[in-house]
């Protein structure tokens, strides 16, 4: 009995803090998407802490969309992201095949290679790779979807290693039995059944890619060529920044990320059932 | 199954492809286009298509004053057209990106818009060339030009960069609360900053008000600006006592420690503040409609002078077009520009002849407040360094210390000396300046700016001996 009870309170205790979390964690969005409906006077001053403006307006999202040329850095997000992504997971997978399946000289080394590249700091990256392409003369260009792979390239090839590393050997050796290549192992036995794994790697890849600045601000500073967190640091001046005008920005780059990682996340639950029992 | 995964694959692939291709395309063509200058500029050129195209490095205000004066110089020749490549507007942002394109040798861009302090950074490791022999040619003299703003743009007594507007400190105040006496001694800029504290804290809760007084004291570059007005261009160092007193009243707001402009702005547009020191921009901000007007507000100059901000223009040394850079620069900061930029966007010019224009006049409504002319007529500037960055990080950190408390006036007024140690030469000569200046208004800038120069000219010189 007194078990049961102790065991209730648990339970209770658990979702107290579920729901607490929930809430700290999603309030900022919360207040961005209560901040996008305020009108620029409204965010700071008396009113600041209203949760509906005195003035609610959409005026902030229509600024945002048809003057502040929000559409066009959504497109070249989409285009740089998405190129980034499908290249990324595509060489990852095959780095990521060769490392956990065959034994060479140096693995270590090259995994420890790989995984160091991704811990300079981006700053010490960025005036070389500046040069690099101003030399090749593809500054402003959606050639920068190349420089990202410095940034996702070496995360995607680990969590890959792992992924890859748990496909049980026997499937391959069937494979191999009936004749299948080394190519055909890694794509029709290896990938699918890793599909999970390469579909944390896409996301991943993708919003890492979504969310690049420093990269993006540098090489690719042309108007047409934008991707989405530039953009938004142009949403001020010299000295105020348009919060409300940030926040419907915020919101409207997000929506079309959420439906992508929604559309994956399906892909995981659909590689889980699957790929996986039939040992 | 196998199937579907068999052409999903096929297909994700065969996207690649897709994309790279059109990657590869879009890259083609600004490659190729890129040795005469970037294409697809937010404002490309439109007219004629044997124009050399001319590309410039600058902030979109979103006032139109850009989008004027390029009409107005492609209009006044048929040489050249002019490229418009669309700096962010955080400063800091902007300087990065032109640092590392610089660095590169970069010719991407022309002409750039450069925050006054740059100059020195910039000129000192050569990414901008000398004007001197092009104005020269083109038969200006420096007087023609904002001498605090100019002054920002010379380094070891050449001219790297034009202002192509000064921007500088005001007092903002409530005449509806502060007396008419008061009113007219702050206007007249016949004031201290003990009395001004002194005020603040007399009118300090009337009206509503929660602030005497407040200005930048965050650490930031805005610190540098606000003590080089306290301290009398960083000549009467001690001053930075007073400044602490300010800080410490009770006239001040707690967190003054933490304002920078916006708090600072946000404050006084919404009725909390008696006093605000802040640039002109807050003009336009009181002129949209908020709890205080236009009508409720005067504009007062600061003591012993204006901090000079704003922007100039300078051409980058490795522009594969200097003479056309140059056409573009000096008609922006010359007569014919200057009016269509400063009057459009409503700022202040750079070019000196204006200030008599009357046409020019009558577009700016802040021209016609006598505070506001006395603060443009006697502007200060921040101590010149090639390694300005350092200089300023320093500064900051050691004042900011100092006035949260955390280090006595000794050590800092001497910590302080050391670190100006090479720019007390400058700042003597703009010591005298100002003294006249403070004295009489009208002429006494130009006053001031033949001391600046001399007094450069003379560090220079020092520093070239040794």
């Amino acid at each position: 009995m007194s078990m049961r009870k102790s065991h209730a309170i648990a339970q209770l205790m658990l979702y107290v803090f579920i729901v607490l979390f929930l809430v700290i964690s999603l309030f900022p969005f919360f207040w961005i998407l209560v901040t996008s409906f305020k009108p620029e006077a409204e965010v700071m001053g008396a009113g600041a802490f209203r949760i509906i403006a005195e003035n609610p307006t959409v005026q902030n999202y229509v600024t945002v969309i048809a003057e502040r040329g929000m559409l066009m850095s959504i497109k070249n997000s989409f285009i740089v992201s998405g190129v980034c992504m499908l290249y990324v997971v595509a060489v990852a997978s095959m780095s990521a095949y060769i490392i956990s399946r065959f034994n060479f000289r140096g693995k270590a080394l090259l995994m420890g290679l790989i995984l160091s590249v991704s811990m300079f700091p981006q700053m010490i990256v960025v005036g070389p790779l500046f040069n690099m392409y101003y030399n090749l003369g593809i500054l402003n260009s959606y050639w920068i979807t190349l420089a990202y792979s410095t940034i996702t390239l070496p995360s995607a090839v680990w969590i890959m290693v792992t992924h890859f590393k748990q496909v049980p050997l026997a499937l391959e050796e069937a494979a191999k039995i009936d004749g299948c290549t080394i190519w055909g192992t890694l794509w029709r036995i290896i990938f699918p059944l890793a599909a999970p794994g390469v579909a944390t790697t896409a996301i991943m890849t993708f919003i890492a890619a979504w969310n690049e600045y420093l990269l993006s601000y540098t090489m690719n500073i042309d108007y047409n060529y934008q991707t989405v967190p530039v953009r938004i640091g142009y949403l001020r001046t010299q000295f105020t920044i348009f919060w409300s005008e940030i926040s419907a920005a915020t919101i409207v780059v997000t929506i079309p990320t959420l439906i992508i990682v929604l559309i994956f996340q399906k892909q995981i639950v659909a590689g889980i059932v699957n790929g996986a029992v039939k040992e | 199954m196998k199937l579907s995964l068999k052409s999903v694959l096929a297909m994700s692939l065969s996207l690649v492809m897709v994309l790279a291709l059109a990657a590869c395309s879009g890259g083609g063509e600004t490659s190729t286009a890129a040795p005469a200058g970037e294409t697809g500029g937010s404002e490309a050129a439109t007219t004629g298509g044997d124009r050399t195209p001319i590309t410039i490095f600058r902030t979109n205000d979103g006032n139109g004053a850009m989008e004027a004066v390029i009409e107005g110089f492609e209009a006044s020749q048929d040489q050249y057209s002019v490229n418009w490549v669309e700096a962010s507007n955080d400063t800091e942002t902007t300087r990065n990106t032109l640092n590392t394109a610089l660095a590169a040798g970069s010719s991407e861009y022309d002409v750039i818009c450069i925050d006054v302090v740059w100059a020195g950074d910039m000129a000192g490791a050569g990414y901008i060339e000398p004007l001197d022999d092009y104005i020269m040619e083109a038969g200006h003299n420096l007087s023609d030009y904002n001498p605090g703003s100019l002054q920002s743009g010379t380094y070891k007594a050449k001219t790297y960069a034009l202002p192509l507007y000064p921007d500088f400190g005001v007092l903002y105040f409530r005449s509806d609360i502060v007396s008419e006496e008061d009113a007219q001694k702050l206007v007249s800029g016949d004031y201290t900053f003990e009395e001004l504290i002194a005020m603040a804290e007399t009118y300090n809760g009337q009206e509503g008000t929660t602030q005497g007084l407040n200005f930048q004291a965050n650490q930031y570059e805005g610190l540098v600006c606000n003590a080089n007005e306290w301290t009398n261009n960083y000549t009467d160092l001690q001053a930075i006592e007073v400044m602490k007193q300010a800080v410490d009243s009770s006239a001040t707001p707690e967190d003054i420690l933490k304002y920078q402009e916006s708090e600072s702005a946000d404050t006084f547009t919404n009725g909390d503040a008696v006093f605000s020191r802040n640039w002109p921009y807050v003009w336009g901000v009181l002129g949209e409609g908020g709890p205080v007007s236009q009508d409720q507000v005067d504009i007062a100059p600061l003591p012993n002078g204006s901090c000079i901000g704003g922007w100039l223009l300078a051409m980058n040394s490795f522009s594969e077009n200097k003479d056309g850079a140059w056409a573009l620069l000096d008609y922006m900061t010359s007569e014919e520009g200057q009016k269509i930029f400063c009057g459009t966007g409503g700022y202040n010019p750079g070019w000196n002849a204006l200030l008599d224009d009357e046409e020019f006049l009558s577009m700016n409504e802040l021209m016609t407040k006598p505070g506001y002319i006395a603060a443009l007529e006697n502007t200060i500037a921040r101590p010149i360094s090639d390694e300005y960055n350092e200089l300023s990080d320093n500064l900051q950190i050691a004042m900011h210390t100092y006035l949260s408390g955390n280090a006595d006036l000794d050590t800092t007024v001497s910590e302080m000396e050391a670190l100006l140690g090479g720019g007390s030469t400058s700042g003597a000569g703009s010591d005298a300046g100002s003294d006249a200046g403070s004295s009489a208004a009208g002429d006494s800038s130009v006053a001031e700016s033949g001391a600046d120069s001399a007094a450069s000219e003379a560090s220079s010189v020092s520093e070239s001996a040794a």
